[in-house]
């Protein structure tokens, strides 16, 4: 569903920007948190589901994610603002988990499981009895019925109906999940298993009833703003476009400026370092010192190789993230710079807790989040005047938000500096994918090869934290590129500085 | 052949608001009516964000759609074209 505009969309954003308006506003009622479920959603009437006070309630629990605060027992009475003071703070806050169901959001979808429909018409020939090898399905008064008991979901009764009288159907959310980390609690809703989890995010757009969320920083980004701190943002390669089609990327950093931050910078220089890296490591270590390169950029993927196939670790390159790598440049002019990540992921939220990271990154928020802070500061991008010029990255660097970018940015490094060095390579773009990728590459089937993975559908621009439609994201992303002085990430002044 | 100016804001809270899925809805409208002239313009935010909750704003030939949802977007363009 990621990139369709529905009722969870909306209310996530209306969410992020109340919270953002309370943040931005000068006193400390607390009252406006318990208020804010009311305000969201106003009226008696329920609009999607059985009451409106069980609507009010989910919006709460949403609320507290978007302050950084954990959901509420569903057992014990409280306030949405229970502990709010505690969370008012002008620096990062961090308690597990970052993915969370709500619970009594959760309508408990059945898992995997094959239904006769009303398109069966009791044929003679009757395939689907025939074909099942645990004899689940028999011929009922008005159609075929399974007996979900004797049932082992092989399929092949669905396979042979001649009229599709049978179909499958799946927890959307268990679907999204490349790692399978989505089980069930007592009541038989869906339960994250923490140690599978890879915070993707996947599970959070997919969901129908909108029962997962992922905590954010914008409460603390927002005090530590008004604090008078020198605040620097760093926006991913993503960013293009996110903002509506007149919101340009120089009206963006105005408007990131009006909202306080002291200067921005593109991640994507911070790629232009890193592909730079990447290409010299796969040179000096691929094939004589490990099999094959893995990129580092993405951390869901990083994270799925340490949790499902540990002993490829070492081959994922050890090169500093984009991000890392930008907010090392800001750190060398400013070291007592305060920097945020803007971008389209939610698991880059657990990478810069990494202790390597942390004293790089002291916030990370999403383009949802953001245009939330836009809108709660009544910052109308697309009025702004002025358009800031911006040249910090290279084509390649840019390109590193679409799937294929970053493999794209280090083989042409390699073949730039050692042109005569040929270089197969693999790429994936969601976590089932890459599992099968890095499946091939445990067997010895990608030895010599460099492996791209990402865990989004399209790569960053697919990302869960993103406004624009992926498409779209990918086109503008492309324009953008094609805009930078500098071809490549051997012709970018920022990032040679660096090396 | 029908002209139908569909006039959408893509100011930052229109834009919060799904003001992107309405023009990517059209612009499949646009695929499915080849014969009529719908003509989609991104325009800046009409201000009437001031007093009320009203967005998205979209104008259908002079018409103003406050809260404007895809489908009564799409309900007012075929509107246009079928009436």
């Amino acid at each position: 569903m990621k990139g369709i505009y529905t009722p969870i969309t909306k209310i996530r954003r209306q969410v992020f920007a109340e919270v953002a308006r309370i943040a931005f506003e000068e006193d400390e009622d607390y009252s406006k948190l318990d208020e804010a479920p009311f305000k969201i959603l106003p009226g008696e009437i329920a609009r999607f589901r059985d009451s409106i006070f069980k609507e009010r309630s989910i919006v709460g629990e949403r609320i507290r994610l978007a302050m950084g605060l954990s959901l509420r027992r569903v057992d014990e009475h409280s306030r949405v603002s229970l502990d709010a003071e505690k969370v008012n703070v002008p620096h990062r806050i961090h308690t597990h988990p970052l993915v969370n169901v709500i619970t009594f959001a959760c309508e408990a979808c059945p898992t995997k499981s094959f239904y006769v429909t009303d398109n069966c018409r009791k044929c003679l020939a009757h395939p689907c009895v025939t074909v099942c090898p645990v004899n689940a399905v028999s011929l009922q008064k008005d159609r075929a019925y399974i007996d979900k008991e004797k049932c082992v979901k092989c399929g092949k009764c669905k396979e042979v109906c001649p009229y599709s009288a049978i179909v499958s159907f799946e927890r959307p959310c268990a679907v999204a999940c490349g790692v399978d980390a989505i089980e069930s609690d007592h009541l038989g809703r869906a339960k994250i298993n923490e140690e599978k989890c890879v915070a993707c995010g996947m599970c959070i757009v997919n969901c129908p009833f909108g029962a997962i969320a992922d905590k954010s920083e914008i409460f603390q980004l927002i005090k530590a703003l008004k604090g008078g701190k020198k605040i620097y943002a760093e926006i991913a390669p993503s960013f293009v476009g996110q903002f509506g089609p007149l919101a340009t990327p120089g009206k963006i950093i105005s408007g990131l400026k009006r909202l306080g931050f002291e200067d921005v910078v593109e991640v994507a220089l911070g790629a232009d370092v890193a592909s730079i890296h990447e290409a010299e490591v796969f040179v000096e270590t691929v094939p004589e010192k490990q099999p094959f390169l893995g990129t580092s950029c993405c951390p869901s993927w990083t994270m799925t190789v340490e949790k499902f196939f540990p002993e490829l670790r070492e081959n994922i390159s050890s090169s500093h993230t984009p991000m890392v790598e930008t907010a090392k440049t800001i750190k060398e002019k400013d070291p007592e710079a305060k920097i945020v990540f803007i971008g389209p992921c939610i698991s880059k939220k657990l990478e810069a807790l990494e202790t390597e990271v942390t004293d790089y990154i002291d916030f990370v928020i999403t383009f949802e989040e953001l245009i939330g802070m836009f809108v709660a500061k009544d910052i109308d991008l697309a009025d702004i005047e002025e358009d800031i010029k911006i040249q910090d990255a290279s084509v390649f660097g840019r390109g590193y938000a679409n799937s294929g970018g970053v493999a794209d940015a280090i083989i042409n490094n390699i073949q730039r500096l050692y042109p005569d060095r040929k270089i197969d390579y693999a790429q994936a773009d969601s976590l089932t994918d890459c599992r099968k990728m890095l499946a091939m590459a445990k067997a010895g089937k990608r030895d010599g090869y460099l492996i791209e993975g990402m865990a989004c559908p399209g790569g960053c621009i697919g990302g869960p934290g993103t406004v624009l439609p992926t498409v779209k994201g990918e086109r503008r992303v492309r324009e953008f590129a094609k805009t930078s002085p500098y071809p490549t990430a051997l012709d970018n002044p920022h990032s040679n500085d660096r090396i | 052949m029908k002209r139908v100016k569909v006039e959408v804001c893509v100011g930052t809270h229109c834009t919060m608001m799904g003001a992107m899925n309405i023009i990517e809805l059209i612009d499949d409208m646009k695929r499915e009516y080849q014969d009529q002239e719908i003509e989609v313009e991104t325009v800046k935010c009409f201000q009437d964000c001031k007093e009320a909750r009203v967005a998205p704003v979209v104008v259908i030939n002079g018409d103003k759609i406050h809260n404007a949802t895809a489908e009564r977007v799409m309900a007012k363009i075929t509107e246009v074209i079928k009436g």
